[in-house]
């Protein structure tokens, strides 16, 4: 588990992260959002010892990570702005990883880069954008680090080898019990994949919930009654959002003991449909319950 | 932590593996530059060489300042970039264990370069007869260059951990090396060096015996004190400063003579190298990696720096100020000025890819110029109050160095005071014909005196030299010093064992008076190297010092005439002294007619043969630039082979007609002579 208390980060005089307090579990995957400049790739690096923080502490599986090779041993990051050695093959680089990480699987690697049709022993510089990600994203899977950070990590890959990964890496903590952290501006992105999510904005995360609450808790409902009929009318409810066009509502609706339904039928509506909600849908919600302007944020 | 901890030999491996072609660039480039150099004196030189650390170094020279500087930007260059910040430092290797493997694996590599050039050095040592180094030399070589080169990469490891980028990291690492020494001999040398030195002559013991004030009262009142003028030039040893420093140094005043195996640099070096490697480790460990791809993220860091490179510039403008105010130097201080300031922002281009806080950066620049030409002007100020002309108290001369054939240094206060004596004369007497050198060692600094004495003086002088038997023993120890080369006229020769037998024969009953004599008075003389305790010596040795030494050098001179009759293709014979005046003309006609004679002459007649005592003549050999010079005793001989070939042609016109030319030309001689 990552424990993170009060971490504070300054670039200059401007702060990027202010006391900042979070917690990711073991063998989930978190899914860290926010908008362009949130300080997402920030949090990374301090987690990744890359960056000193200016306060507060980053505790893994109780240990300081800043600074400490044997807790390293079980992160691996892969960073947004990707770095390879000019002259390196995915192989050399791959090398690289097995030289400092204890259990790096060579196996592993190459069958990765044969599912994903990488030449081993083509110098990367020659790779596209995509490719390179792949690369570094298999290169950081073999290590099998028990907590992988993929910052904007499906930037430049195509929908097709997007799924193939998403399946590696929901494989790899399957099989592994790997926590993987992933951070994204693009919450379509992440929706389908992780198990956690948090939002960071003004250097603090704002919002942290179990992806599973949020879905099984929230609807859309399209209803449209015989008379006509406002807002006021479903006081019963605890509705988050109402628009109405027409004859017809959309109402978004926080149904905890699933109760609901029965309610809205009782009205005889003429129109009544739950439809399914998309992760950004209920962001922006419960955004707007906390009282952010969600546009603001993401 | 400990130490498997701190060293990775993986990492070190993959750090070395991904800047391989620079590295190997960096490592070969020397070696090969300093192979390439011996071989080509090796080749080109028939008389061969005798290398001194100078000569060895002379790549050295360069390359000390860029190789440790690129090392260090191959190994830790990952900081200056943030993608490469972001990628090795989230590996599973910590900041502390970083710095240290790659300050281990830049010093191997560092030893590892030397090494091939110390091996490279030996292969053409060992290889060519004619080149000639010492083995101690290449010992000290490379203890030496190797402590260096690590302590400029131990400078620029500290300096990259503390810059952005690379430029920066450059000019931090200048700063390092040159800021404090420069300041210290700026202050010290205008301190310490005084105009004159003088000699007070305590008990009358040193007063000399011609030393002529030519109306000066100035002078007339300090002799009447006992003071006398000895020189005006002091140079000091700098102990203070190391290699680096000194190298430019000497670069910049013309005195290499500082450029020696020195103990002191040597182990400031040493001990100054282990100290930055502790700070370097402490800065890289608490280095903010987000400060890349600019010189330092703290604007006051920045111009700090930039202010300090100006030190010198500033000192300079100060000093062509205070030598003259006249509208040229104002024109001047302008024109320098404006380079300055034009620097100050084209520094704010290169490191900071553009020009920012202006008027910060403006106010630095007044302060810093402010600032430094006050202190320039505080230093002048207590330097001309402590101006004073250097006097010595003979009491506190306790050991001097004098060249007499060898370097002896000399301890015994009835000599020293003889040696003062004749140091303080200052006439101009022709019959002064001895020279010797002779150096006062006081503290730090060195006096040095060339001294001419009569034969009576020098007569003296050996006769007090023979009787202490402490000088005696010292320099029989210098003549007995490990030798490892000698020098017959210009031919240097490795040293062997056999004259090395017939040396140690010669010098045990050897006669320390006629010994000086001879090295003294104009005749044939081996020159012997020598090199103890990280020093060069030569030693001079008359080549009649006895019979043995004698045969050996007429028959390694013999040795070479042939060499030279074998091997070379254009050869030019002259006849040099010892001849009639008719002989060198008739020899001009008949050249090409005795020239094999003359050869054949010189491969029958041995060297050994020749008596110095009798009458004699010389005959010269050109080749390849190169002169041989040969003695015989047998002169009607080669007389006769001229008479010979002119017997053949003395009727022909040409030769008539040729002895006309040069009648012609004596008689308009003689009459222009008349003339003038």
């Amino acid at each position: 588990m990552i424990n993170i208390q009060n971490l504070s980060k300054k670039y200059d005089k401007n702060y990027v992260l202010s006391n900042l307090n979070c917690t990711i579990k073991d063998n989930c995957i978190y899914g860290l959002v926010g908008a362009n400049g949130a300080g997402k790739s920030t949090l990374l690096r301090l987690i990744n010892g890359i960056l000193t923080p200016d306060g507060g502490s980053i505790v893994v599986d109780g240990e300081i990570a800043f600074d400490n090779a044997e807790v390293k041993q079980r992160l691996v990051f892969v960073p947004d702005d990707l770095f390879f050695y000019s002259n390196y093959t995915l192989l050399d680089t791959a090398l690289f990883y097995q030289s400092l990480y204890n259990n790096f699987d060579m196996d592993y690697l190459k069958q990765l880069a044969n599912l994903l049709h990488l030449d081993l022993n083509k110098k990367i510089s020659t790779f596209s954008k995509g490719m390179k990600r792949q690369c570094a994203l298999i290169c950081a899977i073999a290590t099998n680090a028990d907590y992988m950070f993929f910052d904007e990590t499906f930037d430049g890959i195509d929908p097709v080898i997007r799924n193939v990964i998403k399946k590696i890496i929901a494989k790899q903590m399957e099989d592994k019990k790997t926590t993987i952290v992933m951070t994204s501006h693009n919450l379509r992105e992440l929706e389908d994949i992780c198990d956690n999510l948090g939002l960071l904005y003004k250097g603090g995360i704002i919002f942290e919930s179990d992806i599973d609450d949020l879905k099984t808790n929230m609807y859309k409902v399209q209803i449209s009654l015989k008379k006509d009929f406002s807002e006021k009318d479903f006081n019963d409810l605890d509705i988050l959002s109402f628009k109405k066009v027409g004859s017809v509502a959309t109402i978004i609706i926080n149904d905890e003991d699933q109760s609901s339904k029965k309610i809205l039928e009782s009205m005889k509506p003429v129109i009544l449909d739950y439809l399914p909600l998309t992760l950004e849908e209920i962001f922006i919600y419960e955004m707007e319950a906390l009282g952010y302007e969600f546009n603001e944020i993401v | 932590m400990s130490s498997m901890r701190l060293f990775n030999k993986e990492y070190l491996f993959q750090n070395i593996k991904k800047s391989l072609g620079p590295l190997c660039v960096t490592v070969c480039i020397m070696p090969i530059l300093n192979f390439i150099l011996l071989l080509f004196l090796a080749i080109s030189g028939k008389n061969g060489y005798i290398l001194d650390l100078r000569t060895l170094s002379m790549f050295n020279y360069a390359s000390i300042f860029i190789l440790p500087l690129v090392l260090s930007i191959c190994l830790f260059g990952f900081i200056f970039k943030k993608k490469s910040v972001d990628f090795i430092n989230s590996m599973p290797i910590s900041r502390s264990s970083v710095f240290i493997t790659n300050t281990i694996g830049g010093i191997l590599i560092i030893i590892a370069m030397m090494l091939i050039n110390v091996i490279l050095t030996s292969i053409i040592s060992i290889l060519f007869s004619n080149v000639i180094i010492p083995f101690n030399l290449i010992i000290d070589y490379f203890i030496f260059w190797t402590i260096s080169y690590i302590f400029i990469f131990t400078v620029s490891n500290i300096s990259v951990s503390l810059s952005g980028n690379a430029i920066t990291s450059i000019v931090v690492t200048l700063l390092i090396l040159f800021l404090i020494p420069f300041c210290h001999s700026y202050i010290t040398q205008k301190n310490n060096i005084p105009n004159k030195t003088y000699i007070k002559c305590e008990d009358n013991s040193c007063i000399p015996n011609d030393y002529i004030c030519g109306g000066n009262n100035s002078c007339t009142i300090k002799a009447q004190d006992n003071i006398y003028y000895l020189n005006n030039s002091i140079s000091e040893i700098v102990y203070n400063y190391t290699m680096p420093y000194l190298l430019i140094n000497s670069i910049i005043t013309g005195n290499d003579d500082i450029i020696y195996f020195n103990i002191t640099i040597f182990l400031k070096m040493f001990v100054l190298s282990i100290i930055y490697i502790f700070i370097g480790l402490y800065v890289f460990s608490k280095r903010k990696m987000e400060n890349c791809e600019t010189s330092f993220k703290n604007i006051h860091a920045h111009l700090t720096i930039k202010c300090l490179t100006l030190v010198p510039i500033v000192a300079f403008l100060y000093e062509v100020i205070s030598i003259d105010n006249d509208l040229s130097t104002l024109i001047i201080i302008m024109f320098v000025l404006v380079l300055v300031l034009t620097y100050y922002f084209i520094y704010d281009l290169i490191t900071k890819h553009g020009i920012k806080s202006i008027k910060l950066s403006c106010i630095y620049f007044l302060i810093s110029v402010l600032v430094i030409y006050g202190l320039c002007g505080l230093n002048e100020c207590i330097t001309n109050k402590n101006k004073s002309p250097y006097i010595i108290n003979s009491s506190n001369i306790k050991n001097i160095t004098i060249s007499l054939g060898t370097d002896i240094n000399i301890s015994n206060k009835k000599i020293i005071n003889k040696i003062l004596s004749y140091s303080l004369n200052n006439s101009n007497d022709k019959d002064k014909t001895n020279y010797m050198n002779v150096k006062y060692l006081m503290g730090k600094k060195i006096i040095e005196k060339h001294i001419f004495m009569s034969d009576n003086e020098l007569d003296s002088l050996i006769k007090e030299l023979n009787n202490d038997s402490e000088s005696n023993k010292k320099i029989l120890n210098e003549l007995k010093s490990k030798k490892y080369a000698y020098q017959i006229d210009n031919k240097y020769y490795k040293f062997d064992s056999k004259l090395d037998k017939i040396l140690n024969s010669s010098l045990n009953d050897i006669d320390l008076k006629d010994y000086y004599k001879k090295i003294n008075e104009n005749t044939c003389k081996i020159i012997i190297y020598s090199y103890e305790n990280s020093n060069s010596k030569t030693t001079y040795m008359p080549c009649d010092l006895s019979s043995e030494l004698n045969k050996y050098i007429s028959d390694k001179k013999q040795e070479e005439l042939y060499r030279i009759l074998r091997e070379e293709d254009s050869i030019h014979i002259s006849l040099n002294a010892g001849f009639e005046s008719k002989i060198y003309d008739d020899f001009s006609y008949v050249y090409d007619m005795v020239f094999e004679d003359l050869l054949q002459f010189m491969k029958n007649n041995k060297l050994e043969d020749y008596d110095s005592s009798k009458d004699g003549c010389m005959l010269s050999l050109y080749y390849s630039g190169e002169q041989y010079e040969y003695y015989t005793n047998n002169v009607d001989e080669i007389v006769k082979i001229i008479e010979s070939k002119i017997e053949l042609v003395k009727d022909t016109e040409d030769y008539k007609k040729y002895i006309d030319n040069l009648n012609t030309n004596e008689y308009d001689k003689k009459k222009d002579d008349r003339y003038e």
